[in-house]
């Protein structure tokens, strides 16, 4: 009994632990949803019940999934801007402001907003992150002797800057995905009970978010690497690299081996040099 | 572990920072930055950048000669590296500290 429960946290673990088939499973219940959808318009009301509660449970197996897949980002995103007290966060001293130069990155990416720079000691948060209301870019405290160049900080910073400089044009698309997601589930919705319906729109929002979130993380590397140089960034990412267990992504950032070769590029011209 | 509580033994630990040092350490003389990245195969410029920030830390030295590379006849100005001694130090404490 103890080696099947054992044998099942294995696998369980091992699926959720994998990007690609949390992919799969959404992708999967995306194409779902429409045959079933379909399906189900040839049956008896009471049998179209008994299979959409079925198919219902199934569906929130993934949502599990999916949940635990953003969870730690939520966590991070809640707890260091919302609720600052819990964890201790500390703003960056004049000093490091100008030892960083955050007002120079700011300036040259004419980025017209205040932007506030924290410290935190949120467990929660593994890596820098910005949040898209304040305006502020939040640090864990420990990668600060994680990375003790100055060059590297002032890529990490300039990548998050280009996060709210190209803010806009994620919330367009962002927007625009939502639109054809809400357009395709209206459409669905004329051949399917209401349920599935939902299920079909929650999977492909999900699998769309993923896509938009990646063009982000690319487009800010880009921004970012305009402005501090290609260098700091390709760096930060090989170590981030090294340490890590594996490397397909996650739901909200690309693989970094991806990122580093779009990073790449520009090091042979002259232009992407950097401040 | 003074060097590895103030971030200088993370830094050394980066993959392509310890494959420079460790050629640098080996070589009897400075190289410049055209040998390191044919050496290791890593761009030049990421090879700078990656000296810049050994430099910053006090692992790498450099200084600027003219010397003549592909027969050219006036020389070119290039960026002859060479590790310090604090790089044993560090990498004894990292090695004290692994076990």
């Amino acid at each position: 009994m103890l080696t099947c429960f054992t044998k099942l946290k294995r696998a369980w673990d091992f699926a959720y632990g994998t990007f690609r088939i949390r992919r799969m499973l959404l992708s999967f219940l995306a194409a779902l949803s429409i045959v079933m959808g379909l399906f189900l318009l040839s049956m008896p009301i009471w049998l179209r019940i008994e299979f959409a509660y079925l198919y219902a449970g199934t569906a929130s197996v993934v949502s599990f999934f999916m949940y635990g897949a953003f969870k730690g980002a939520f966590k991070s995103v809640i707890f260091s801007t919302i609720l600052r007290r819990k964890y201790k966060v500390k703003e960056f001293t004049p000093e490091q402001y100008a030892t960083f130069g955050v007002t120079q990155i700011i300036n040259t990416m004419r980025i017209k907003k205040k932007v506030r720079v924290f410290l935190t000691e949120n467990p929660w948060v593994n890596g820098p992150f910005t949040n898209g209301f304040t305006n502020s870019i939040y640090i864990p405290s420990s990668w600060v002797k994680k990375l003790p160049a100055v060059q590297e900080m002032r890529a990490v910073l300039g990548h998050e800057l280009g996060h709210i400089k190209t803010r806009g044009r994620f919330l367009t698309e962002l927007i625009v995905m939502i639109s054809v997601v809400e357009g395709l589930t209206l459409l669905l919705g004329l051949f399917a009970i209401r349920l599935i319906d939902e299920i079909f729109g929650f999977s492909l929002f999900f699998l769309l978010l993923t896509n938009i979130l990646w063009r982000n993380e690319r487009r800010a590397d880009l921004e970012g690497a305009k402005i501090t140089g290609p260098e700091g960034l390709i760096s930060v990412f090989e170590q981030l690299l090294a340490e890590s267990k594996g490397d397909e992504g996650n739901e909200t950032h690309p693989p970094l081996r991806d990122r580093i070769m779009r990073l790449s590029k520009p090091l042979d011209h002259d232009g992407m040099t950097g401040i | 572990m003074k060097f590895i509580d103030d971030g200088t033994a993370g830094a050394v630990m980066h993959p392509s920072r310890f494959k420079i040092l460790q050629l640098l350490r080996q070589s009897k003389e400075p190289l410049f930055v055209e040998q390191i990245s044919k050496e290791l195969h890593i761009h030049p410029r990421m090879v700078s950048h990656h000296l810049d920030v050994l430099q910053e830390l006090g692992l790498v030295e450099s200084r600027y000669e003219v010397v003549n590379l592909n027969g050219s006849k006036r020389g070119v100005a290039v960026r002859m590296c060479f590790a310090t001694p604090k790089v044993d130090e560090v990498l004894r404490q990292i090695r004290e500290s692994v076990g």
